[in-house]
């Protein structure tokens, strides 16, 4: 039952990236907690944005380095070639390694709320909206890692584009406010952006932690956006896949 | 070939070692206060996020003036650009309290009287703007006014937008500022009809602050 999925597991654990990351993680949170003891005022709540804010970029780098190294390892290496010489569709493969490498990232999340409890400790329910959203944001920056790993040759290009399609889709509300205020062809160009990337910003949201959760049309529309752009990436990376030579 | 550069790396080791004799005593120029940049540019600092661009920025502006080493006295900041700061970080988070603790319990004491009446005004711009959740800014603004800058017309028009607000939770002494107010400025008869007005406004007053009031008046 579902070979890939378990295959790419064991090739995961093996790397050890998940230890290496919680280390991380752990050492982020504890920079967060001595910045926050020396704020005047608020210490926890600077603490736990902090440790928020490490804890997502963390997460989204690591599991975009082990993604696609790892693919390109597959690829290289021919077990790509040979998982595919069992009776399997390559859409069906690369639905399980991309199940795979959502379920290692998700593996980190109670990590992730442990140390931000021991930080803390946050709002109650924005704590467990905020862990679930960003699990569906790096579920979807795995159908992105997955794209760039089976479409670009290099893992260090496909990195460097998965880096700016990510720094790019977190800061769009930023970029909006920005684009608003210049109005010229530079507003044009970040609209476009816009239009085109995913709204990871509406996605994980600091100020849940701290202030609570307000369970609006915004968070709606972040799960529609969810819903129709994880399947399109998988479907442009099956598509890819399929016209590959292996 | 080998003495020439041999020659060539001594010459240049001699002008490296000239030059950081030179550059011994040199020190960055030290400006306290960066001009602020707007609320989305500070959250394109930290991808987007917006509590923690107001976090990690608060924490900066608790910080101005301390810079490599080098602490600068709160006199010599530039408060324009202070507020400006205060103003686009609280853009990012209006629910905050960082910043306004800041503004009110350090900034504000500065011993410049301009710059005093600076952070004042923002306090007073920044509470007026949502009076329920913010009413303990401009009582810390009255008392900036009242004892830091010593400047009672100043305190009194601030104590009586705060005892003006229709917020259920402030306690009775944020309404009997004014009365308090008038009475150190020698106009007794207002102060007078300043605690009649609050005795009408609230007629359930506790013993206790009607007693006050009986012996605030004899007092006058």
């Amino acid at each position: 039952m579902a070979p890939v999925y378990r295959y790419v597991l064991l090739l995961a654990r093996r790397d050890r990236a998940l230890p290496v990351l919680l280390a991380a993680l752990g050492l982020a949170a504890l920079v967060a907690a001595g910045l926050g003891a020396v704020a005047v005022a608020e210490g926890r709540e600077l603490a736990l944005a902090a440790t928020a804010a490490a804890a997502r970029l963390l997460l989204a780098i690591g599991l975009a380095g082990v993604m696609l190294f790892g693919l390109r390892r597959m690829l290289d290496s021919g077990e790509m070639a040979l998982l595919l010489s069992r009776p399997l569709g390559r859409w069906r493969l690369l639905l399980e390694v991309w199940a795979a490498y959502a379920t290692l990232a998700l593996v980190a999340l109670p990590f992730v709320g442990l140390a931000l409890w021991l930080v803390g400790p946050p709002d109650p329910l924005g704590l467990v909206i905020w862990l679930a959203s960003l699990g569906l944001e790096l579920a979807l920056l795995a159908a992105l890692a997955l794209l760039f790993g089976t479409s670009l040759r290099s893992p260090a290009a496909a990195l460097l584009v998965f880096l700016a399609f990510y720094a790019l889709s977190r800061s769009l509300w930023a970029l909006l406010a920005l684009a608003a205020a210049d109005g010229g062809l530079a507003g044009v160009v970040l609209s476009a952006l816009a239009v085109l990337l995913p709204r990871l910003d509406m996605l994980a949201r600091g100020e849940w932690l701290v202030h609570g959760v307000v369970l609006d049309r915004d968070l709606l529309f972040a799960l529609a956006q969810w819903l129709v752009y994880v399947p399109l990436l998988l479907a442009a990376a099956a598509f890819d896949f399929s016209r590959r030579e292996l | 070939m080998s003495l020439r550069a041999a020659a060539v790396a001594l010459g240049l080791l001699a002008a490296q070692l000239a030059l950081s004799l030179a550059l011994l005593a040199w020190r960055p120029a030290v400006e306290p206060v960066p001009p602020a940049p707007a609320a989305a540019h500070l959250a394109l600092m930290t991808l987007g996020d917006a509590q923690a661009a107001y976090r990690l920025g608060a924490l900066s502006v608790q910080n101005f003036g301390d810079t490599g080493g080098r602490t600068l006295p709160l006199a010599d900041y530039d408060y324009e650009r202070l507020t400006a700061w205060f103003d686009a970080l609280t853009e990012l988070d209006p629910e905050a309290w960082h910043v306004p603790v800041l503004a009110a319990t350090y900034y504000g004491l500065t011993p410049v009287a301009e710059d005093a009446r600076t952070v004042t005004a923002w306090l007073h711009r920044h509470a007026m703007a949502q009076p329920a959740a913010r009413w303990r800014l401009l009582a810390q603004a009255v008392h900036l006014a009242r004892h830091q800058l010593a400047d009672l017309p100043l305190a009194l028009t601030l104590a009586r937008d705060l005892a003006a607000f229709e917020v259920a939770a402030m306690p009775i002494w944020t309404r009997q500022l004014p009365a308090q107010i008038l009475a150190e400025m020698g106009d007794v008869a207002a102060a007078r009809r300043e605690i009649e007005a609050i005795e009408r406004r609230f007629p359930d007053l506790p013993e206790a602050e009607r007693h006050y009031h009986r012996e605030f008046l004899d007092g006058l």
